[in-house]
């Protein structure tokens, strides 16, 4: 009895709960009392300031547009996979939502919800008259040309940025001053290392757990060559190694070279330029805190809050949220240069390349079902039009995604790198099994458990005994890739045939015509590696390939790093 | 204009024309539809001979419901006369809407409904497109020098040479014959670009097929001096890629370098870069090379000072 009087409460107040839930609400409305168009946006930065920030500016833009409201909804990190998944399948996601990657299941939902934005992207940005942009496409006004919102094997733009993120060394500024006697930061590679042994010094004499440097393995070895301290310090130091080797000349590393080359016997990885690379690599991993490598962003970034180590590796978004926490300055210096001495001369080498169209960046993109796209679509070009970018990113110390200069609103230390070391030598092919042998071998080596040439032997022999099942496998990924644009190759062409197949957003015919050639460009290119891939490598077997090809020495090039003197 | 050997058109907007009178025919086209929005009566306007029907299954394959729009092209097939307009590009929507189908496309039903566009109008303006189809779908099946394909693009070809049509089906063909794996069968298959390339030499689909011969010349046949010749025809009418851009200018310009030895012509596609790409990855690179053969102008280091310490 006394059960059944538990559920009849339970289920009253399960009804109260309901009629709450589903009580008649006053709709949004404008200052004059009108109901107001709602554009919803949900972003995962829960950060308070990050809330103000997006609110201020949609205040601007409703003072633009009174007519409109935006209201912003930020979701934890951690849920926001899940419930983006849910809001999509059930047909409730917000107009414009943040678009965290491009590959994987965004992928997937840029085909399914987002809205293709490249008509739009070709026009110029209604709000980017103030700063004389007007005639400019959309695309052309942003600092990476829009790269971070292309996605490349759908052949299509489904993002906008609205900030990019650039990744710095942040240095705990009473620390350094007490251990150092100056505010004189390292700038290179030497600097640094003679700044780390001078903090053991310290750190011995005090008995303390102080090191130079924490850091997470992410930033160091967890994502193999793409990890930020191994392209920062590997790159620049084999920059021009492939020269010889490479036979499309594109100046970029190609998987496969390393491959040819061993085939031939004319590459290993056992040789002096990586051997020093991975020695100054192994050189700093050693300044850093034991068991880096199983550290995340998070817990490094605590030991240094904790004043636990003198200085830390992060990230543009980080700078306001690492102000406001810590308890101490924090300084922000560019990662250390690498320097040799060639030659007896003092050689600087380049950063890492291209780091404003590889850096991670705040990004929308718009609920393609939204009976409000096109207005979403405006919002975010007021968002991305380059004074009000600026004035938003200025506020919270992030480099924004338009705009000339990072430093018009946060420090110019954060400014990309657009330039850099270009012609390394590759190392795994992702994902197969020579991307593992490095991810899993990058870590035992910092961690002194093989050597330099214990660890050159592995890459060759996983290279010569998985290789070829590697770069199957990677073709394989090509075509399907190429079946996607082979899709929206199919929707273009339509376009060009019947006028009733192009849609209310298509741009005027030489527009169309230009997506059915790229797209063109991008097949025939997939399907061009593909088969060259597999040709190249037959005809080495056979020995009726020449390589490394031949070069006509009319003008030979010096090693690239050779002429750079201080 | 989607033009066939007889002449018929459809109202497409593909033409091989030189771009100026591309632009005059669509001068002339959007004056016509002024003038008539203006003076006549108001279902001649462009936007109101669409057919709603059609418009809607299109409108569902650009979003992706290709289940949706299959079912919508169908009815649209029933509704008309076998071998109206109406009716084939219905059978040409629902066959795209059949091959791209996620996650399982339905070849046989797209095969079908291209054969049945064929049969109704072997000569028409939207047969090149169907048979070109037809060869898209045997090269989907197997990704692999394919005999089938082949057949199908050597027809457009050779059936409809003025069709733009086969300009893509050149670059298929020729993909497939390369594909093949042997010197022989790389040389039919930029053979096949060079002889259109040679007939149709500003066609729509140019600059790709001077991509290919480039790529094909240069990684699998190492003829460095053919490669060259379409390198510089790439740079010339500019990838729509703008990602790839630097990379093509550096590829170009180290051609050059490396193999015909004309400073004066790689200095001036490592200039290109830092004029056409100033934040590509090759600028260093670039400024690098000039600096060495001191043809860097007015720039005493290679980094203008921005890397050194």
């Amino acid at each position: 009895m006394a059960s059944s009087w538990k559920v009849w409460i339970l289920a009253g107040a399960f009804a109260l709960c309901a009629l709450w839930a589903l009580r008649p609400r006053a709709g949004v409305t404008t200052a004059a009392g009108t109901p107001a168009t709602v554009i919803r946006v949900t972003h995962t930065l829960t950060d308070d300031g990050v809330r103000r920030a997006l609110e201020d500016a949609a205040a601007r833009y409703g003072k633009i547009h009174p007519d409109r409201r935006v209201l912003i909804q930020a979701v934890p990190a951690r849920s926001y996979e899940q419930w983006t998944n849910t809001q999509a399948i059930g047909g409730t996601l917000p107009d414009i939502i943040q678009v965290t990657g491009r590959a994987g299941r965004w992928s997937l939902y840029a085909q399914r919800y987002l809205l293709p934005l490249g008509p739009d992207v070709l026009r110029p940005n209604p709000y980017a008259d103030a700063s004389g942009l007007a005639a400019v496409p959309w695309r052309d006004t942003f600092r990476d040309g829009l790269n971070t919102g292309f996605f490349l094997h759908l052949m299509e733009y489904f993002r906008i940025p609205i900030a990019l993120n650039t990744t710095r060394v942040f240095f705990n500024r009473a620390l350094y001053r007490e251990i150092m006697g100056s505010q004189s930061y390292p700038r290179d590679l030497a600097e640094y290392m003679a700044f780390a042994e001078r903090v053991r010094q310290v750190a011995r004499e005090r008995e303390t757990a102080l090191h130079p440097m924490v850091v997470s393995g992410e930033y160091m070895a967890r994502n193999g060559e793409l990890s930020f301290v191994f392209r920062q310090i590997v790159d620049p130091v084999s920059m021009n190694l492939a020269e010889r080797y490479e036979i499309a000349f594109w100046g970029i590393p190609q998987h496969m070279l390393q491959h040819y080359g061993l085939l031939t016997g004319t590459f290993s990885y056992d040789n002096p330029t990586h051997e020093r690379a991975f020695s100054l690599l192994k050189g700093f991993a050693e300044t850093c805190q034991p068991g880096f490598s199983s550290y995340h962003n998070e817990d490094s970034r605590m030991l240094f809050l904790q004043g636990r180590g003198v200085a830390t590796i992060g990230d543009s978004w980080d700078l306001g949220v690492m102000q406001r926490l810590a308890g101490f300055e924090i300084d922000v210096v560019p990662f250390f240069r690498v320097v040799l001495d060639t030659d007896g001369k003092r050689v600087v080498l380049p950063a890492l390349r291209d780091e404003i169209t590889e850096g991670a960046s705040l990004a929308f993109g718009i609920n393609r079902e939204s009976p409000r796209a096109r207005l979403a679509l405006d919002f975010l070009q007021f968002l991305s039009s380059r004074e009000e970018n600026v004035r938003l990113c200025r506020s919270l110390s992030w480099v924004p995604a338009a705009g000339d200069r990072a430093s018009e609103a946060i420090p110019s230390t954060f400014d990309p790198v657009t330039s850099g070391a270009i012609g390394h030598m590759p190392f795994g092919q992702p994902p197969g099994r020579t991307h593992l042998y490095l991810v899993q071998n990058l870590p035992i080596f910092l961690n002194g458990r093989i050597d330099f040439k214990t660890w050159a032997a592995g890459m060759n022999a996983v290279w010569l005994r998985q290789g070829d099942r590697d770069v199957e496998a990677f073709n394989l990924r090509l075509m399907r890739g190429s079946r996607v644009i082979e899709n929206n190759i199919a929707k273009e062409r339509a376009a060009e045939l019947f006028p009733e197949a192009r849609g209310p957003e298509d741009g005027s015919g030489g527009a169309r015509e230009s997506s059915y050639v790229f797209g063109l460009e991008m097949v025939d290119l997939l399907h061009s590696h593909a088969t060259e891939r597999k040709v190249v490598r037959d005809w080495l077997g056979a020995g009726d390939y020449v390589f490394p090809p031949k070069m006509n020495e009319a003008l030979p090039s010096g090693s690239l790093i050779r002429l750079i003197p201080e | 204009m989607i033009r066939t050997e007889q002449g018929s058109a459809t109202a497409g907007g593909f033409d091989r024309g030189s771009r100026a009178r591309r632009e005059a025919v669509r001068r002339l086209l959007l004056g016509g539809s002024i003038l008539i929005g203006l003076l006549g009566p108001a279902d001649a306007r462009p936007d109101d001979v669409r057919d709603p029907l059609l418009v809607e299954a299109w409108n569902e394959f650009r979003a992706g419901r290709n289940q949706e729009a299959a079912a919508q092209f169908q009815a649209v097939a029933t509704q008309h006369p076998d071998k109206s307009a109406a009716s084939l590009q219905a059978l040409y929507g629902y066959a795209l809407a059949m091959q791209h189908s996620q996650p399982w496309p339905r070849p046989e039903e797209a095969e079908r409904a291209l054969r049945r566009i064929i049969d109704a109008d072997p000569r028409g303006p939207l047969a090149p497109w169907a048979i070109l189809e037809l060869g898209n779908l045997a090269n989907d099946r197997t990704r692999q020098a394919n005999p089938v394909a082949a057949v199908h693009f050597e027809r457009v070809l050779s059936e409809f040479a003025e069709s733009p049509a086969a300009d893509e089906a050149a670059l298929k063909l020729a993909g497939i014959t390369i594909a093949e794996g042997t010197r022989e069968s790389a040389l039919r298959g930029v053979g096949v670009l060079e002889a259109r390339l040679a007939r149709y030499p500003d066609n729509p689909v140019a600059v790709v097929m001077h991509l290919r011969l480039d790529y094909t010349y240069c990684v699998i046949l190492q003829d460095y001096a053919n490669s060259l010749r379409h390198a510089e025809a790439v740079c010339r009418l500019r990838l729509k890629d703008p990602f790839r851009w630097s990379r093509q200018l550096w590829h170009t310009a180290e051609l050059h370098r490396r193999h015909s030895g004309n400073r004066e012509r790689a200095a001036h596609f490592y200039r290109l870069i830092l004029t056409e790409a100033p934040r590509s990855e090759h600028v260093w690179a670039a400024r690098q090379r000039l600096w060495e053969w001191g043809m860097l102008d007015g720039v005493g280091a290679p980094d203008g000072g921005k890397h050194g310490k």
